[in-house]
């Protein structure tokens, strides 16, 4: 096989499904090296198109699937038997998080996580790209919101995003489609809410990259059917995939050589032109290894995965892993940090209920820390809230208080609709602490021989005054909108369960510092960029893949330059 | 660990699932009973379906019995319970069945006609303080039998797209139907 190519792209997921349909529209040969199996759109979702009681003994985590996937169970939900074929195997993919627990939720496959990300897309904004040099804190981004905000626009009408326009500086509007709309309860809470504080905070619909009207690029994607079965791979392609979406693109174009079953373990160093020449792969089915070369690399394959690939591309000249003259490489580990909030029982709407089952509900975005009266002292930065109103059905716990226990009226009973009940969630933001890390163990490897990731990362004083208040306001904003029997909790948060892994290559003005400048590249391998998660300089609280993959389209393009006049 | 925990955490795995078993395997199991049982014995299933029904009976729609609950109990068990707390369920149910049959005078559970076992049931359900002749309290068990018709009925075909208005593919979404 040819092993010279304009272009390698690492990785297929949000990240590097972008990659490789910006270079191969913009005339480059590329190779794209997954190293998982193929997944077809459409074709290799089998679990689609199942009902609920096609699952026999329920959609569950099993007891054979603790046992092989032990830390992907964590999450309580990502294996189920839908979804759980999208989701590694942790005995064949181990890693070591002894010191502290980190939950690394990873799918080995073509698409990578965008076929089961969470789908809420959320821009970053000029308080995030502020925030460092403001607080004093690790270092400034090389970016500001007006780097980034075409880039925004540019890939929020390529995939289709449905939200609605609020004006809010910290809650950019992008280019939506007509949103999810609010339920009932939801808009009563949305009117409760901006008539109760006076802190400017809003009830928002969820932003997510779903198509609400009309259609997009890609494999034949249409509109939601409303079923909420996303994690299984959308037969619709209505929510974004690389999959369904940049990938077809980027194979239309004639461009692509797509590689399944490809583990790039290193980036290949040319001492003397100071340059990156390639990459090495193991083919993860016969072991065998490979050389590929090409004039610019993209390491998209997610934030602890490209890092590991840059801490093994040991040269001369980097003897500490590529880009890493900073010793910042590994550092900085962010994820957003969860599970507290509060949910409760609305006593009104009794003749009201909902049809359909929209795959998502409200955001109340950040409103704290923004100047005036939302600064706070107890904690820096901020959080936003996910949530959902919704009317169930009796449960056996409100036919007790009928003293039923059993028979004909327990039967009847347990169909009838319960009350309304909402529900929020926060998700904050984590601060890019040195000391949160992950390092390489040479001395546990996996399968292929490759070193296995450590971890050992936690959150602090600044995220724990955070949830305090998260859970109190999660509690105050349902109290104020009439709610009744309200519950708030917060359960221990497991360091990466946000799913949002982000930083250890950072981006930055100073090479000392930093590992990436503000193009993605790594400041002295010019022709290297990384545009995942790993170059994220702070966290933010928003769902990051929507600026991954703006920051994606935006080196692509800047790549290209570069090859043009021939500076790379 | 104790029966106590293990009940609780068989209860509690049971209240979290959301999905069933079907009508067209509820039809192809009656013509074949216990054909592919999972993890009970015939013995138990039939014990099992008899306190089902009592607890979701037949009436003008189908009851515990005719929507195959117990093929559902049995693959949720089989797949989703700790081979511990297998045990724990397993010596449970017969601990309740040979309180029953001494009580009783009887030697077999198959002779207890169907009101004698809804008696037991009836007294120990949701009640903590009821004493067993053997001096034992059996509500725990009665709860999760309930917990397992009740989760087991709501995730039935049948129920689902009946009772609960679960369509496949809903199409569009309307937040503000009027019931």
């Amino acid at each position: 096989m040819q092993n010279k190519f304009d272009a390698i792209v690492v990785g297929t997921g949000i990240s590097g499904g972008w990659a490789a349909k910006e270079l191969t529209e913009k005339g480059l040969k590329t190779l794209v090296l997954e190293r998982g199996r193929m997944i077809n759109h459409i074709d290799d979702y089998h679990t689609a198109n199942m009902d609920p009681w096609d699952f026999e003994g329920g959609d569950t985590i099993t007891q054979e699937a603790y046992k092989r996937q032990p830390k992907q169970s964590r999450t309580g939900y990502v294996n189920k038997k839908s979804s759980r074929h999208f989701f590694v195997d942790d005995l064949e993919h181990p890693y070591n998080d002894d010191e502290n627990k980190f939950n690394w939720i990873r799918g080995y496959h073509v698409g990578g996580r965008s076929l089961t990300w969470g789908r809420h897309t959320y821009r970053l904004s000029e308080f995030d790209f502020e925030a460092n040099l403001k607080d004093g804190i690790a270092v400034d981004w090389p970016i500001r919101y007006k780097d980034i905000a075409p880039w925004y626009d540019y890939v929020e009408q390529y995939i289709g995003v449905q939200g609605r326009l609020e004006g809010l500086p910290q809650f950019p509007d992008g280019k939506f489609l007509k949103p999810f709309e609010l339920n009932v309860l939801e808009n009563h809470m949305r009117q409760s809410i901006s008539k109760n504080f006076n802190d400017g905070r809003i009830l928002s619909n969820a932003r997510t990259a779903h198509i609400t009207e009309g259609t997009k690029p890609g494999l034949g994607r249409v509109t939601c059917q409303y079923r909420n079965r996303c994690m299984r791979g959308c037969p619709y392609g209505a929510y974004f995939s690389s999959n369904s979406s940049t990938l077809p693109a980027a194979e239309a174009t004639g461009n692509m050589t797509l590689m399944p079953n490809s583990i790039v373990h290193e980036i290949i160093y040319d001492e003397d032109k100071k340059i990156a020449k390639g990459v090495r792969v193991i083919d993860s089915e016969n072991n065998e290894s490979y050389e590929y070369f090409a004039k610019v690399i993209f390491l998209c394959s997610s934030a602890v995965a490209s890092t590991s690939i840059l801490m093994q591309s040991k040269s001369n000249r980097f003897p500490n892993g590529m880009g890493n003259d900073s010793g910042e490489l590994g550092h900085n580990l962010m994820d957003h940090h969860f599970q507290v909030g509060a949910s409760g029982t609305f006593e009104g709407f009794k003749n009201k209920t909902t049809y359909g089952r929209k795959p998502a509900g409200f955001f109340i975005p950040r409103f704290r820390n923004l100047g005036g009266k939302t600064d706070r002292k107890d904690f820096i930065r901020g959080y936003g809230y996910q949530g959902g109103a919704n009317r169930g059905f009796m449960s056996i716990a409100d036919s007790k208080e009928e003293l039923v226990s059993y028979g004909t009226r327990l039967k009847e009973n347990i169909v009838k609709p319960d009350e309304w009940t909402a529900s929020m969630t926060a998700f904050g933001e984590i601060l890019p602490y040195h000391e949160n890390k992950m390092t390489l163990d040479y001395n546990k490897k996996d399968k292929w021989g490759l070193p296995t990731v450590t971890f050992d990362a936690k959150i602090k004083e600044n995220e724990f005054a955070m949830r305090k208040d998260m859970k109190q306001q999660a509690e105050e904003m349902l109290e104020r909108s009439g709610f009744k029997d309200i519950y708030g909790w917060e359960s221990k948060y497991v360091f990466g369960n946000g799913i949002h892994e982000m930083g250890t290559a950072r981006m930055g003005h100073d090479p000392k510092t930093s590992i990436l400048n503000g193009n993605n590249q790594i400041h002295d391998v010019k022709n290297v960029y990384v545009t995942d998660g790993a170059c994220m300089t702070s966290a933010g609280n928003q769902n990051p893949s929507i600026t991954y993959m703006a920051l994606t389209a935006r080196a692509a393009k800047h790549a290209v330059d570069e090859l043009n006049k021939q500076n790379i | 660990m104790n029966r106590r925990i293990a009940i609780k955490r068989i209860g509690l795995s049971f209240g979290s699932i959301s999905l069933s078993t079907g009508v067209i395997s509820m039809i192809k199991s009656c013509q074949s009973p216990n054909a592919d049982l999972k993890f009970f014995s015939s013995n138990q299933i039939s014990f099992l379906d008899r306190v089902l029904e009592i607890i979701l009976p037949e009436t003008e729609t189908p009851g515990a019995l005719s929507l195959n609950l117990s093929k559902f109990v049995d693959s949720y068990v089989s797949e989703n319970i700790r081979s511990e707390d297998q045990k724990y369920l397993i010596a449970m149910i017969d601990e309740f069945t040979h309180m029953i049959l001494k009580s009783e005078n009887l030697k077999s559970i198959d002779q207890a006609e169907n009101n004698v076992i809804e008696k037991y049931i009836s007294d120990h359900i949701d009640n903590g303080s009821m004493i067993a002749n053997d001096g034992k309290n059996y509500s725990q068990i009665c709860g999760l039998f309930r917990e397992m018709a009740v989760n087991s009925y709501k995730a039935s075909e049948y129920v689902m797209t009946n009772k609960l208005g679960y369509v496949p593919i809903p199409g569009y979404y309307d937040g503000n139907v009027d019931v």
